[in-house]
Protein backbone atom coordinates (compact mmCIF):
# COMPACT_ATOMS: atom_id res chain seq x y z
CA UNK A 1 0.00 0.00 0.00
CA UNK A 2 0.80 3.89 -0.08
CA UNK A 3 3.41 4.80 2.17
CA UNK A 4 2.03 7.92 4.05
CA UNK A 5 4.50 10.51 4.74
CA UNK A 6 5.36 10.47 8.64
CA UNK A 7 4.99 13.98 9.04
CA UNK A 8 2.64 15.91 7.40
CA UNK A 9 3.23 19.09 8.98
CA UNK A 10 6.38 19.84 8.56
CA UNK A 11 8.11 21.87 11.55
CA UNK A 12 8.70 25.55 10.28
CA UNK A 13 11.44 26.15 8.57
CA UNK A 14 13.75 27.82 11.45
CA UNK A 15 17.05 26.76 9.78
CA UNK A 16 17.96 24.99 6.60
CA UNK A 17 18.64 21.97 8.22
CA UNK A 18 15.37 21.33 8.10
CA UNK A 19 14.54 22.18 4.63
CA UNK A 20 17.35 19.62 3.77
CA UNK A 21 15.93 16.65 5.83
CA UNK A 22 12.70 17.65 4.29
CA UNK A 23 14.42 16.81 1.15
CA UNK A 24 16.26 13.67 2.21
CA UNK A 25 12.50 12.27 3.76
CA UNK A 26 11.00 13.06 0.41
CA UNK A 27 13.38 11.08 -1.64
CA UNK A 28 13.21 8.51 0.55
CA UNK A 29 9.41 8.67 0.64
CA UNK A 30 9.47 8.01 -3.33
CA UNK A 31 12.06 5.25 -3.40
CA UNK A 32 10.48 3.04 -0.86
CA UNK A 33 6.99 2.64 -2.31
CA UNK A 34 8.74 1.52 -5.67
CA UNK A 35 10.90 -1.01 -3.67
CA UNK A 36 7.94 -2.52 -2.39
CA UNK A 37 6.63 -2.71 -5.77
CA UNK A 38 9.62 -4.41 -7.03
CA UNK A 39 10.27 -6.51 -3.92
CA UNK A 40 6.54 -7.88 -4.98
CA UNK A 41 7.38 -8.60 -9.02
CA UNK A 42 10.87 -10.33 -7.73
CA UNK A 43 8.62 -12.58 -5.59
CA UNK A 44 6.12 -13.64 -8.12
CA UNK A 45 9.21 -14.08 -10.56
CA UNK A 46 11.43 -16.09 -8.51
CA UNK A 47 7.95 -18.54 -7.90
CA UNK A 48 8.08 -18.99 -12.00
CA UNK A 49 11.51 -19.22 -11.64
CA UNK A 50 11.47 -21.90 -9.69
CA UNK A 51 8.08 -23.81 -11.15
CA UNK A 52 10.62 -23.79 -14.21
CA UNK A 53 13.68 -25.02 -13.21
CA UNK A 54 11.96 -27.40 -11.77
CA UNK A 55 10.24 -28.65 -15.21
CA UNK A 56 14.01 -28.13 -16.35
CA UNK A 57 15.36 -30.50 -13.54
CA UNK A 58 12.74 -32.76 -14.04
CA UNK A 59 13.51 -33.31 -17.90
CA UNK A 60 17.12 -32.78 -17.34
CA UNK A 61 16.72 -36.36 -15.28
CA UNK A 62 14.60 -38.32 -18.14
CA UNK A 63 17.37 -36.79 -21.03
CA UNK A 64 20.42 -38.64 -19.21
CA UNK A 65 18.34 -41.88 -17.79
CA UNK A 66 17.53 -42.08 -21.78
CA UNK A 67 21.22 -41.68 -23.12
CA UNK A 68 21.72 -44.34 -20.14
CA UNK A 69 19.52 -46.58 -21.82
CA UNK A 70 20.42 -45.34 -25.64
CA UNK A 71 24.30 -46.17 -24.87
CA UNK A 72 23.38 -49.83 -23.51
CA UNK A 73 21.80 -50.14 -27.30
CA UNK A 74 23.54 -50.13 -30.58
CA UNK A 75 21.38 -49.55 -33.47
CA UNK A 76 21.87 -52.89 -35.01
CA UNK A 77 20.70 -54.97 -32.40
CA UNK A 78 17.62 -54.00 -31.62
CA UNK A 79 16.26 -51.57 -34.70
CA UNK A 80 12.80 -50.89 -33.47
CA UNK A 81 13.54 -50.67 -29.67
CA UNK A 82 16.34 -48.13 -30.60
CA UNK A 83 13.87 -46.27 -32.32
CA UNK A 84 11.44 -45.96 -30.08
CA UNK A 85 14.17 -44.68 -27.15
CA UNK A 86 15.45 -42.17 -30.21
CA UNK A 87 12.23 -40.57 -30.23
CA UNK A 88 11.87 -40.67 -26.72
CA UNK A 89 15.40 -39.12 -26.32
CA UNK A 90 14.10 -35.87 -29.08
CA UNK A 91 11.00 -35.29 -26.98
CA UNK A 92 13.08 -35.33 -23.67
CA UNK A 93 15.98 -33.28 -25.70
CA UNK A 94 13.51 -30.59 -27.04
CA UNK A 95 11.44 -30.21 -23.30
CA UNK A 96 14.71 -29.89 -21.42
CA UNK A 97 15.71 -26.80 -24.30
CA UNK A 98 12.49 -25.41 -23.82
CA UNK A 99 12.92 -25.36 -20.05
CA UNK A 100 16.20 -24.49 -20.56
CA UNK A 101 14.88 -21.13 -22.38
CA UNK A 102 11.59 -20.62 -20.44
CA UNK A 103 14.78 -20.28 -17.02
CA UNK A 104 16.75 -18.25 -18.65
CA UNK A 105 13.96 -15.53 -19.44
CA UNK A 106 12.38 -15.48 -16.33
CA UNK A 107 16.10 -15.48 -14.79
CA UNK A 108 16.88 -12.86 -16.87
CA UNK A 109 13.88 -11.07 -15.51
CA UNK A 110 14.71 -11.78 -12.02
CA UNK A 111 18.05 -10.72 -12.42
CA UNK A 112 17.22 -7.22 -13.25
CA UNK A 113 14.64 -6.71 -10.90
CA UNK A 114 17.44 -7.68 -8.40
CA UNK A 115 19.72 -5.33 -9.35
CA UNK A 116 17.12 -2.41 -9.87
CA UNK A 117 16.15 -3.05 -5.95
CA UNK A 118 19.76 -3.22 -4.86
CA UNK A 119 19.95 0.21 -6.53
CA UNK A 120 17.15 1.34 -4.45
CA UNK A 121 18.54 -0.10 -1.46
CA UNK A 122 21.61 1.66 -2.05
CA UNK A 123 19.72 4.92 -2.44
CA UNK A 124 17.82 4.49 0.67
CA UNK A 125 20.84 3.49 2.48
CA UNK A 126 22.55 6.64 1.48
CA UNK A 127 19.53 8.58 2.31
CA UNK A 128 19.32 7.59 5.95
CA UNK A 129 22.74 7.87 6.07
CA UNK A 130 22.86 11.56 5.70
CA UNK A 131 19.54 12.60 7.02
CA UNK A 132 21.20 11.12 10.61
CA UNK A 133 24.45 13.17 10.39
CA UNK A 134 22.23 16.57 9.29
CA UNK A 135 19.98 15.49 11.98
CA UNK A 136 22.78 15.39 14.86
CA UNK A 137 24.70 18.24 13.49
CA UNK A 138 20.79 19.89 13.63
CA UNK A 139 20.63 19.00 17.38
CA UNK A 140 24.81 20.30 17.84
CA UNK A 141 23.87 23.46 16.36
CA UNK A 142 20.35 23.97 17.91
CA UNK A 143 22.65 23.01 21.62
CA UNK A 144 25.56 25.78 20.51
CA UNK A 145 22.63 28.63 20.18
CA UNK A 146 21.05 27.52 23.34
CA UNK A 147 24.59 28.02 25.36
CA UNK A 148 24.98 31.51 23.71
CA UNK A 149 21.50 32.51 24.63
CA UNK A 150 22.10 31.69 28.17
CA UNK A 151 25.44 33.03 27.99
CA UNK A 152 23.95 36.46 26.58
CA UNK A 153 21.58 36.30 29.38
CA UNK A 154 23.93 35.17 32.05
CA UNK A 155 26.16 38.53 31.30
CA UNK A 156 25.59 41.74 33.46
CA UNK A 157 27.19 44.67 32.85
CA UNK A 158 30.26 44.88 35.18
CA UNK A 159 29.40 48.21 37.20
CA UNK A 160 25.53 47.04 37.25
CA UNK A 161 26.18 44.65 40.57
CA UNK A 162 28.21 47.27 42.49
CA UNK A 163 24.71 49.48 42.47
CA UNK A 164 22.58 47.93 44.94
CA UNK A 165 24.28 44.38 45.30
CA UNK A 166 27.00 44.42 47.30
CA UNK A 167 27.61 40.68 46.78
CA UNK A 168 30.94 40.00 45.90
CA UNK A 169 30.17 35.87 45.66
CA UNK A 170 27.04 36.74 42.80
CA UNK A 171 29.52 37.92 40.53
CA UNK A 172 31.84 35.51 41.11
CA UNK A 173 29.20 32.90 40.85
CA UNK A 174 28.56 34.31 37.30
CA UNK A 175 31.89 34.20 35.96
CA UNK A 176 32.69 30.82 36.69
CA UNK A 177 28.90 29.96 35.09
CA UNK A 178 30.25 31.99 31.80
CA UNK A 179 33.41 30.09 31.61
CA UNK A 180 32.03 27.30 32.15
CA UNK A 181 29.29 27.96 29.11
CA UNK A 182 32.65 28.78 27.03
CA UNK A 183 34.37 25.54 28.01
CA UNK A 184 30.99 23.52 26.59
CA UNK A 185 30.94 25.71 23.44
CA UNK A 186 34.21 25.05 22.52
CA UNK A 187 33.68 21.08 23.49
CA UNK A 188 30.33 21.28 21.18
CA UNK A 189 32.42 22.87 18.41
CA UNK A 190 34.76 20.13 18.64
CA UNK A 191 32.85 17.58 18.66
CA UNK A 192 30.47 18.57 16.18
CA UNK A 193 32.95 19.13 13.30
CA UNK B 1 7.06 -36.10 -8.78
CA UNK B 2 6.34 -32.92 -6.75
CA UNK B 3 2.44 -32.33 -6.91
CA UNK B 4 1.37 -28.87 -8.84
CA UNK B 5 0.61 -26.18 -6.86
CA UNK B 6 -0.41 -22.92 -7.32
CA UNK B 7 1.99 -20.58 -5.58
CA UNK B 8 0.74 -16.99 -4.70
CA UNK B 9 2.36 -14.31 -4.03
CA UNK B 10 0.24 -10.86 -2.29
CA UNK B 11 0.34 -7.93 -4.10
CA UNK B 12 -2.30 -5.96 -1.86
CA UNK B 13 -5.48 -6.31 0.50
CA UNK B 14 -8.27 -4.19 1.31
CA UNK B 15 -10.92 -4.70 3.35
CA UNK B 16 -14.87 -4.29 2.39
CA UNK B 17 -14.16 -1.02 4.30
CA UNK B 18 -12.40 0.66 2.05
CA UNK B 19 -13.63 -0.61 -1.37
CA UNK B 20 -17.06 -2.45 -1.95
CA UNK B 21 -17.31 -2.14 -5.58
CA UNK B 22 -20.82 -0.60 -4.75
CA UNK B 23 -21.24 3.23 -2.78
CA UNK B 24 -24.78 2.45 -2.94
CA UNK B 25 -24.42 0.00 -0.55
CA UNK B 26 -26.73 0.85 2.77
CA UNK B 27 -28.06 3.71 1.31
CA UNK B 28 -32.04 2.61 2.83
CA UNK B 29 -30.24 2.69 6.57
CA UNK B 30 -28.46 5.88 5.60
CA UNK B 31 -31.73 7.48 4.38
CA UNK B 32 -33.38 6.14 7.60
CA UNK B 33 -31.17 7.61 9.86
CA UNK B 34 -31.26 11.06 8.34
CA UNK B 35 -35.03 10.65 8.46
CA UNK B 36 -34.48 10.76 11.98
CA UNK B 37 -32.40 13.91 12.25
CA UNK B 38 -34.77 15.76 10.16
CA UNK B 39 -37.59 15.23 11.98
CA UNK B 40 -35.31 16.08 14.60
CA UNK B 41 -34.64 19.42 12.83
CA UNK B 42 -38.10 19.95 12.27
CA UNK B 43 -39.19 20.06 15.90
CA UNK B 44 -36.77 22.43 16.42
CA UNK B 45 -37.97 24.66 13.86
CA UNK B 46 -41.37 23.82 14.44
CA UNK B 47 -40.80 26.34 18.19
CA UNK B 48 -39.04 29.13 15.29
CA UNK B 49 -41.55 28.54 12.24
CA UNK B 50 -45.52 28.07 12.70
CA UNK B 51 -45.77 26.87 9.11
CA UNK B 52 -44.39 23.87 10.24
CA UNK B 53 -46.45 22.77 12.27
CA UNK B 54 -48.40 20.81 10.38
CA UNK B 55 -48.40 17.20 8.85
CA UNK B 56 -47.68 17.44 5.26
CA UNK B 57 -44.75 20.23 5.30
CA UNK B 58 -43.70 18.10 8.24
CA UNK B 59 -43.09 15.09 6.10
CA UNK B 60 -42.04 16.98 2.99
CA UNK B 61 -39.51 18.75 4.69
CA UNK B 62 -37.74 15.27 6.38
CA UNK B 63 -38.24 13.64 3.16
CA UNK B 64 -36.38 16.20 1.27
CA UNK B 65 -33.92 16.73 4.08
CA UNK B 66 -33.26 12.62 3.72
CA UNK B 67 -33.09 12.59 0.45
CA UNK B 68 -30.70 15.19 0.09
CA UNK B 69 -27.98 14.04 2.81
CA UNK B 70 -28.28 10.53 1.46
CA UNK B 71 -27.14 11.69 -2.16
CA UNK B 72 -24.61 13.44 -0.64
CA UNK B 73 -23.10 10.90 0.94
CA UNK B 74 -23.89 8.17 -1.71
CA UNK B 75 -21.94 10.91 -3.90
CA UNK B 76 -18.88 11.75 -1.30
CA UNK B 77 -18.40 7.56 -0.82
CA UNK B 78 -18.67 7.25 -4.15
CA UNK B 79 -15.63 9.68 -5.01
CA UNK B 80 -13.79 8.42 -2.48
CA UNK B 81 -14.13 4.25 -3.65
CA UNK B 82 -13.19 5.53 -7.09
CA UNK B 83 -9.73 7.37 -5.64
CA UNK B 84 -9.33 4.24 -3.77
CA UNK B 85 -9.52 2.34 -6.87
CA UNK B 86 -7.37 4.57 -8.55
CA UNK B 87 -4.48 4.03 -5.53
CA UNK B 88 -5.01 0.38 -6.21
CA UNK B 89 -4.53 0.32 -9.47
CA UNK B 90 -1.34 2.14 -9.48
CA UNK B 91 -0.02 -0.11 -6.67
CA UNK B 92 -0.86 -3.22 -8.94
CA UNK B 93 0.57 -1.84 -11.81
CA UNK B 94 3.75 -1.09 -10.62
CA UNK B 95 3.63 -4.32 -10.11
CA UNK B 96 2.48 -5.66 -13.60
CA UNK B 97 5.16 -3.50 -15.04
CA UNK B 98 8.40 -4.51 -13.53
CA UNK B 99 7.13 -8.23 -14.38
CA UNK B 100 6.25 -7.86 -17.94
CA UNK B 101 8.33 -4.74 -18.76
CA UNK B 102 5.66 -3.84 -21.06
CA UNK B 103 3.74 -0.40 -20.79
CA UNK B 104 0.80 -2.16 -22.98
CA UNK B 105 -0.04 -4.09 -20.43
CA UNK B 106 -1.60 -1.77 -17.61
CA UNK B 107 -4.51 -2.04 -16.41
CA UNK B 108 -6.90 0.74 -16.09
CA UNK B 109 -9.12 1.50 -13.40
CA UNK B 110 -11.99 -0.21 -14.78
CA UNK B 111 -10.63 -3.71 -15.62
CA UNK B 112 -9.80 -3.51 -12.09
CA UNK B 113 -12.95 -3.35 -10.82
CA UNK B 114 -14.16 -5.65 -13.15
CA UNK B 115 -11.47 -8.18 -12.06
CA UNK B 116 -12.61 -7.56 -8.52
CA UNK B 117 -16.18 -7.71 -8.61
CA UNK B 118 -16.04 -10.73 -11.43
CA UNK B 119 -13.08 -12.02 -10.23
CA UNK B 120 -11.80 -14.49 -12.72
CA UNK B 121 -7.81 -14.49 -13.63
CA UNK B 122 -5.48 -12.01 -16.31
CA UNK B 123 -2.64 -13.85 -17.24
CA UNK B 124 0.83 -12.08 -17.18
CA UNK B 125 4.03 -13.05 -19.60
CA UNK B 126 7.07 -12.50 -17.95
CA UNK B 127 10.07 -11.88 -20.75
CA UNK B 128 8.02 -14.10 -23.02
CA UNK B 129 6.93 -16.97 -20.22
CA UNK B 130 3.62 -17.78 -19.18
CA UNK B 131 2.80 -19.20 -16.07
CA UNK B 132 1.92 -15.92 -14.08
CA UNK B 133 -1.42 -15.03 -13.39
CA UNK B 134 -2.85 -11.41 -11.45
CA UNK B 135 -5.96 -12.81 -9.07
CA UNK B 136 -8.33 -11.71 -6.77
CA UNK B 137 -8.83 -13.60 -4.14
CA UNK B 138 -11.70 -12.25 -1.56
CA UNK B 139 -12.08 -14.15 1.67
CA UNK B 140 -13.56 -13.61 4.92
CA UNK B 141 -11.67 -12.13 7.32
CA UNK B 142 -10.53 -13.94 10.39
CA UNK B 143 -12.70 -14.36 13.12
CA UNK B 144 -14.11 -11.29 14.68
CA UNK B 145 -12.62 -11.48 18.21
CA UNK B 146 -15.42 -12.78 20.68
CA UNK B 147 -15.65 -9.51 22.70
CA UNK B 148 -16.81 -7.91 19.50
CA UNK B 149 -20.46 -7.92 18.56
CA UNK B 150 -21.23 -10.45 16.02
CA UNK B 151 -24.14 -8.22 15.44
CA UNK B 152 -21.99 -6.26 13.31
CA UNK B 153 -21.47 -6.36 9.48
CA UNK B 154 -18.91 -8.79 8.07
CA UNK B 155 -15.48 -7.06 6.74
CA UNK B 156 -14.33 -9.19 4.03
CA UNK B 157 -10.94 -9.19 3.11
CA UNK B 158 -9.59 -8.72 -1.04
CA UNK B 159 -6.17 -9.96 -2.04
CA UNK B 160 -5.20 -9.02 -5.24
CA UNK B 161 -2.36 -11.78 -5.51
CA UNK B 162 0.12 -12.52 -8.43
CA UNK B 163 -0.66 -16.64 -8.81
CA UNK B 164 1.72 -19.13 -10.16
CA UNK B 165 0.62 -22.62 -11.41
CA UNK B 166 3.15 -24.97 -12.45
CA UNK B 167 3.20 -26.03 -16.12
CA UNK B 168 2.36 -28.96 -17.31
CA UNK B 169 5.53 -30.86 -17.65
CA UNK B 170 4.44 -33.83 -19.59
CA UNK B 171 6.54 -35.88 -17.25
CA UNK B 172 3.78 -38.31 -16.57
CA UNK B 173 3.03 -39.46 -19.90
CA UNK B 174 6.66 -39.44 -21.14
CA UNK B 175 7.35 -41.63 -17.99
CA UNK B 176 4.52 -44.18 -19.13
CA UNK B 177 5.97 -44.31 -22.49
CA UNK B 178 9.29 -44.49 -21.30
CA UNK B 179 7.92 -47.58 -18.89
CA UNK B 180 6.15 -49.28 -21.70
CA UNK B 181 9.17 -49.24 -24.20
CA UNK B 182 11.45 -50.85 -21.92
CA UNK B 183 9.55 -52.97 -19.89
CA UNK B 184 9.20 -55.00 -23.72
CA UNK B 185 10.08 -58.41 -23.34
CA UNK B 186 13.69 -59.38 -24.31
CA UNK B 187 14.74 -55.80 -23.24
CA UNK B 188 16.97 -56.57 -20.00
CA UNK B 189 18.08 -59.61 -21.75
CA UNK B 190 19.42 -57.65 -24.64
CA UNK B 191 20.22 -54.91 -22.51
CA UNK B 192 22.89 -57.37 -20.67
Amino acid sequence: MRVVSRDATPAPPLDNYAEFIGRLDAAAGKLTPRRDALAKALGAAELLFNQNHAGLELWGQRLSLINQLLARHTATQHARRYSTLRELHDVAFKMEQMFTSRTQRVQGVCRAIRARRDQINTSLFELEKSRVKLTSSRMLALERENLRKVANDLSVPAEGINLGFPDPGLRESLREAREAIILAEALLEVKGN
Amino acid sequence: MPTPRTETREICSFTSKDWTGRPADGAGAMFGGFSVIGFVACLVLMTFTPGLRDVGATMLFVALFASTFTFLGILGKNSSERAFLQRLTGTVNEVVLELTADRTNQLSPDELRSLLVEGGSLPLLVNGVSGLHLMVIPQPSPKPKQYAKPKTEVVTTTRIVIAATPPDYGINSFDRLLETATTDPGFNSAAS
